[in-house]
Formats: structure tokens, C-alpha cells, sequence
């Protein structure tokens, strides 16, 4: 490619000079490299420009992407580590429910065993056979001894005499003191009654027949303690019993004045002058007043 | 050993509480049920040779 210089030479025709050309070709030049940095600058602009849309949208895409593709890995993870969990709590239900009931088992069957054997080597079984042994023996011995005892008294002939003959003894003492106390309580009752009877007669002697009479009716089959409290009172209710009857047969006898008065007053008058107290007949009428 | 059901199973519970209380730290009443399961081990055992004959 020729330059600047040799096109405008051949197209001037040598009226240009060699430093006129060299100056244009500088100016010239130097405007194309204005331009051209111009131009430079402005395309590398715009590419920026194009670039970062560009990277925008791909960075976007690329998050969208990287963000779909983590979701999809999140929920894989998720549904993998629940998938596990529930593995896991399912052998732990299963170890706590049954495993560890076995091992439970196991355990204290083990500690069981183990103090089986402890017990038997420390107090071997020979030594409790024994010692049971000997306790039985002993309640034996004393079970027999009691029973020989007994049956060696009973075996001597004289000594079962005077213990058959003992026992005959006791036999009539106690049916002879049951007769006695038979006899006894008789006569304390026996005595009981005389006592209460002597009492009642001391008590009325020197009453008159019908106090007696009434005194022998409520008081004789009553004990002496009763006589004594109660004699009195007896008594008492006899006196005030003849009184209201003696008041009764006043009123009787009044009321039959005041009837006879009506039809035979002579009568009357006669009573009231008291000579009638001699009359036999009037006498007889009060002593069958006095008996009611 | 002539231990009964309801022995036997007394004693697992002795035991089970035994064992309880020793991982509590609860030596006092660990000692407690660990006598209980002695005694009756012991018990079992005169039992036992109590039913065999003297002579």
C-alpha cells in the first residue's frame, strides 16, 4: 500500500515539495489516528456496552439455572436425609421396644445368675441341707422326749394307779363341791326368805288385822331389803286408800240425808239431835258403809 | 433351685429396681432391693431342703 506522500507526488506532479508532502502526510496522519482513535474508542464502548448486557443475561441465566438445579439438589438432600431419619427412628422404636427389653431380660437374668452362684459358693447347699438338718433333729428330739416322758409315767403300774386313782378324787371333789354349792345357794335363798318373812311379821305385829292383811298381801313375797324400804310407803297408801274411801261413804251418806230430808224431814230432825247413835239399826247401816 | 413363678418374678423386680437405683447413684435403696433378692434366694433355698427327708 502506497502512502500519503507518493499519491499526492504523482498527483501534483513534482509542484509539491519533498517537505510539504512529508508535513501534509503528517496532518494527515495525525487526523486519521484522531479518527481512528475515535472510532476505536466508540466500538470498544459499545462492545462493552454489548458485553455487559450480554453477561447480565447470562449471569442471570446461569443463576436461574445454578438456582433450579440447588432447589432440585435441596429437595434430594431433604427427601434422602428424611428417608434416613425415618430409617433411623424406626430402628431406634425398634431397638427401645424390643432390643432393649431383650437386653433387660438378658440383664437381670444375668444378675440373677450370678448371685445363684455367689450364694452357692459362699454358703454352699450342703451347709443350709445340714443346718436344716440339725434344726429338724432338734424339734424331732423335743417332740419325742414329750411323748416319752408322758408315756413313761403313764407305763409305771404304780404310778398310773395313783395318777387313775388321783384322777378319780378329783372326779368326786368336784362333783361333791358342786353338791355343796347346790346346797348352799338353796339355803341362802331358804334363808333369804325367812329372814324377809320375819321381818314382815316384826314389822306388823302390832298392827290391826286389816293392815296386816293388806301388808301380808303386797310385801310377802318380797325380800327383806324391799320390806324394809318399802313398808312404810305400804302402808302410807293403805291409810290415804281407807281415807278416800271413808270420803266416799260420807258423800254417800250425806247425799242420802238431803234425799230423805224431802220426804220424811221428822227423820231428819231426829238424826240431828244424836240420840240415833245408840239405835242398833244406824250403827249396823255405818259398820256396812265402813266395809266398802 | 425350686423357686416359685411369682418368687421368681418378685425377684425381677427386685432386681430391675436394683439395677435402677444403682444407675441413679442410689446405693441406699440399691442395698435395700439387693437384700430383698438375697433373702429370698436364701429362703428358696432352706426350702427346699427342708422338704428333703431327715431319716
Amino acid at each position: 500500500m502506497s502512502n500519503i506522500s507518493e499519491v499526492l507526488k504523482e498527483a501534483t506532479k513534482d509542484i509539491l515539495s519533498e517537505e510539504t508532502l512529508k508535513e501534509i502526510e503528517n496532518v494527515f496522519n495525525t487526523t486519521v489516528n484522531e479518527r481512528v482513535e475515535l472510532h476505536v474508542k466508540k466500538a470498544l464502548t459499545e462492545q462493552d456496552e454489548d458485553y455487559s448486557a450480554k453477561l447480565e443475561k447470562l449471569i442471570e441465566a446461569i443463576d436461574t439455572d445454578h438456582t433450579t438445579k440447588l432447589q432440585k439438589v435441596v429437595e434430594a438432600i431433604d427427601t434422602d436425609r428424611a428417608a434416613k431419619l425415618k430409617t433411623v427412628i424406626e430402628k431406634y422404636e425398634t431397638a427401645l421396644q424390643n432390643e432393649a427389653a431383650t437386653f433387660k431380660n438378658e440383664l437381670v437374668a444375668k444378675i440373677s445368675k450370678y448371685l445363684e452362684v455367689y450364694l452357692e459358693n459362699k454358703i454352699p447347699e450342703a451347709s443350709i441341707n445340714e443346718a436344716v438338718k440339725n434344726k429338724k433333729a432338734v424339734k424331732v428330739l423335743e417332740n419325742i422326749r414329750n411323748i416319752l416322758a408322758v408315756n413313761m409315767a403313764v407305763s409305771n403300774e404304780s404310778i398310773k394307779d395313783a395318777v387313775v386313782d388321783g384322777k378319780n378324787r378329783l372326779n368326786e371333789a368336784a362333783k361333791q363341791l358342786e353338791a355343796s354349792n347346790e346346797k348352799v345357794k338353796t339355803l341362802t335363798e331358804e334363808l333369804a326368805n325367812v329372814k324377809a318373812e320375819l321381818t314382815l311379821e316384826k314389822k306388823i305385829q302390832e298392827l290391826d288385822e286389816n293392815k296386816k292383811k293388806y301388808a301380808r298381801k303386797m310385801l310377802a313375797t318380797r325380800s327383806e331389803k324391799f320390806i324394809n324400804e318399802n313398808f312404810d310407803y305400804t302402808l302410807g297408801l293403805w291409810e290415804k286408800n281407807e281415807e278416800v274411801k271413808t270420803d266416799n261413804i260420807k258423800e254417800e251418806a250425806v247425799k242420802a240425808a238431803t234425799s230423805s230430808e224431802v220426804d220424811r224431814p221428822v227423820v231428819t230432825e231426829s238424826v240431828a239431835t244424836g240420840n240415833d247413835a245408840a239405835d242398833p239399826s244406824f250403827n249396823a247401816y255405818l259398820s256396812e258403809l265402813k266395809k266398802y | 433351685m425350686a423357686e416359685t413363678t411369682a418368687n421368681k418374678d418378685n425377684n425381677n423386680a427386685n432386681l430391675l429396681n436394683f439395677v435402677k437405683h444403682i444407675s441413679q447413684k442410689n446405693y441406699a435403696e440399691a442395698n435395700k432391693y439387693l437384700k430383698e433378692v438375697v433373702d429370698s434366694k436364701l429362703k428358696a433355698k432352706i426350702k427346699t431342703a427342708s422338704k428333703n427327708k431327715l431319716f
